[in-house]
């Protein structure tokens, strides 16, 4: 098992879209500091307009002078690593490596050298998903390191935010990633193509996911009338991942923060999606033959 | 006998086709096991099962004296190349060695070029392997069937798409590892007269179904010189007019057909005493069979052979 490891972990540094992938990790990461950094400049020079305008009523001014997008926020690191990671950029990223990787072996036929090493296929399975969880985990690290270091130089009223808070939430969101990229790699071991994993993967971590889930979770409420709404995404590993984040977090987009009952149902999730999809995962690699 | 790789009505069957059926094959060590079969007949689905990729629907596999998936422990001894050899394209020759050496747990210095060595691409330096030509790719395969120094090698198909040099140095390189290395191999092949040329042992098969398992010798004396008679339904009468010659060797295959083993300086004496007894007949001829004719003889048909 630790040669199959070692050998992955080879394959997994001497691969292109490994660095490829980490790259752009990087860059995505960068981008949502920039685009802040674009809207507070936006802001700035809307306001030095109305500010040298003599034409306009104090009303007018005082109306206008409302902050567009943020007004005078603290720029917290850890609120910027979690908008990327609840904007499903890294999860996106990591779909894409989970599927190249995984379906790397199977596609050039290299796993049909390794029956003699690997007999009971499922240790290929686990080796394989230990590998992208790594690779998970370094993502989502690079990611932090990235938008911080952003963040950090863009901004001048910039602050580390609670990492206390912060570390509870990336825990969580690890885990989330974790499972979902676990979930297309047993897809991909599933269907051994990289057009299926690969268009399910990105569907649902672009957001079609959310839309799908509210249709659904409306189609329940409407069907069965439940006492108290169901929510379809509370349930999932990408719906977690877009609503996962810190309490007071200036640049959430969703409903506020988590609470401690939303972390927890949020790892309870990752976790029973994660270990489901790990043994779905090695049941299908035992039970199919090598093509 | 004990035998190296053994297996018990092996059976795979794919939805309702029976792609191997009851197979018992007989792999002695050091042998080289040519395994003769049409496209389709069931080759490399019998290989497959043999190294793990393909789970048997029934039947046993015992291999170095462990049957089924006991075998797991013994499955490091055996070195596979099935269908197209399976690489990384994006690699050289060396990283695709490298990283089967990592999964088998194997340091050694000058290793991997040593085996780059016995496949004659030492001198690839860091082409990728996609850039290959076909030869080069098939080698590769061979490669990493050695890697790990394997007691058995599967073939499957190994000199598909070689030049007639490269078929001759695949020929050579098999022939020293079972010299040299003491391997048993078994190669697969719809190539017969190149498989003959290196072969010990001969299996074939066809529709899945293993016909006939014989020795290379066997093989020689099914395919060698004889004197076909065909009679007009006097075989029997024909044989004892021959033998009055003092020829014995000879099979009676039917009511018209005999071959006749020995005695091919005889052929006009023969035809004389034929004559002599009044039996009528349609032809003679001295003939031998190619393995090829063979083959098509035991398999009934024509196609793909």
């Amino acid at each position: 098992m630790l040669n199959i490891l070692n050998m992955e972990f080879t394959r997994l540094l001497k691969s292109k879209c490994t660095y490829i992938i980490l790259v752009l990790t990087f860059l995505i990461s960068m981008l949502n500091p920039a685009m802040f950094k674009l809207l507070e400049i936006v802001e700035n020079q809307l306001s030095n307009e109305i500010s040298a305008s003599e034409e306009l009523t104090e009303e007018e001014i005082a109306e206008m002078e409302e902050p567009l997008f943020f007004g005078e926020i603290e720029w917290k690191c850890t609120d910027m690593t979690e908008a990327n990671i609840t904007g499903c950029n890294i999860l996106l990223l990591v779909t894409i490596f989970a599927v190249i990787f995984i379906n790397g072996e199977l596609k050039n036929g290299y796993i049909k050298n390794l029956t003699g090493f690997a007999f009971k296929r499922s240790k290929l399975v686990i080796a394989n998903m230990i590998i992208v969880a790594i690779y998970t985990i370094i993502s989502l690290l690079a990611c932090f390191i990235a938008t911080t270091a952003i963040t950090a130089l863009l901004f001048s009223n910039s602050s580390m935010g609670d990492l206390g808070e912060f570390a509870k939430v990336f825990g969580v969101q690890i885990l989330l990633h974790l499972a979902f990229a676990f979930f297309v790699s047993s897809l991909t071991y599933f269907v051994r193509s990289r057009v299926m994993p690969m268009i399910v993967g990105i569907s649902l971590a672009s957001g079609m996911g959310a839309l799908i889930y509210q249709l659904l979770s409306l189609a329940v409420n409407k069907i069965f009338e439940p006492e108290k709404d169901f929510d379809l995404t509370k349930y999932t590993l990408s719906g977690n991942v877009l609503s996962t984040v810190s309490k007071g977090n200036d640049l959430a987009l969703t409903m506020g923060g988590a609470s401690s009952d939303d972390l927890i149902r949020a790892t309870i999730v990752a976790i029973v999606c994660g270990a489901a999809a790990l043994i779905v995962g090695c049941i299908v690699t035992e039970k199919k033959d090598i093509k | 006998m004990s035998y190296l790789l053994e297996t018990d009505k092996l059976t795979k069957i794919y939805g309702k086709q029976k792609a191997v059926n009851e197979v018992n094959v007989h792999l002695e060590k050091g042998a080289i096991y040519g395994f003769i079969g049409r496209n389709g007949a069931g080759k490399t689905t019998f290989l497959k099962m043999i190294c793990g990729m393909a789970k048997p629907t029934s039947g046993n596999i015992t291999l170095f004296g462990k049957k089924n998936n006991d075998r797991a422990s013994e499955m490091k001894k055996i070195g596979v190349l099935i269908e197209d050899p399976g690489i990384f394209p994006g690699m050289t020759a060396y990283d695709n060695l490298k990283l089967k050496c990592k999964a088998a747990g194997i340091n050694k210095e000058g290793y991997i070029e040593g085996i780059l060595k016995t496949i004659g691409l030492e001198k690839v330096g860091k082409k990728k392997a996609g850039c290959f030509s076909l030869g080069m790719k098939q080698r590769l395969g061979i490669g990493l069937a050695l890697v790990g120094d394997p007691e058995l090698l599967l073939l499957d198909e190994p000199i598909n798409g070689l030049d007639p040099q490269g078929i001759l140095e695949v020929r050579e390189m098999l022939t020293s590892l079972v010299k040299e290395r003491n391997m048993t191999i078994i190669i697969s092949s719809h190539i017969l007269e190149e498989l003959s040329k290196v072969a010990t042992h001969f299996g074939i098969i066809d529709n899945g179904v293993l016909i006939k398992e014989l020795s290379h010798d066997e093989l020689v004396e099914e395919c060698r010189e004889r004197i076909k008679l065909i009679t007009d339904g006097s075989s029997q009468a024909a044989a004892e007019a021959v033998k009055s010659l003092g020829i014995n060797k000879m099979n009676i295959i039917d009511d018209n057909n005999i071959e006749i083993l020995e005695g091919f300086d005889s052929v006009p004496e023969m035809v004389f005493a034929l004559a002599e007894k009044k039996i009528r007949v349609k032809s003679i001829s001295v003939a031998n069979d190619s393995i090829e004719e063979y083959f098509i003889k035991l398999t009934g048909g024509k196609n793909n052979a």
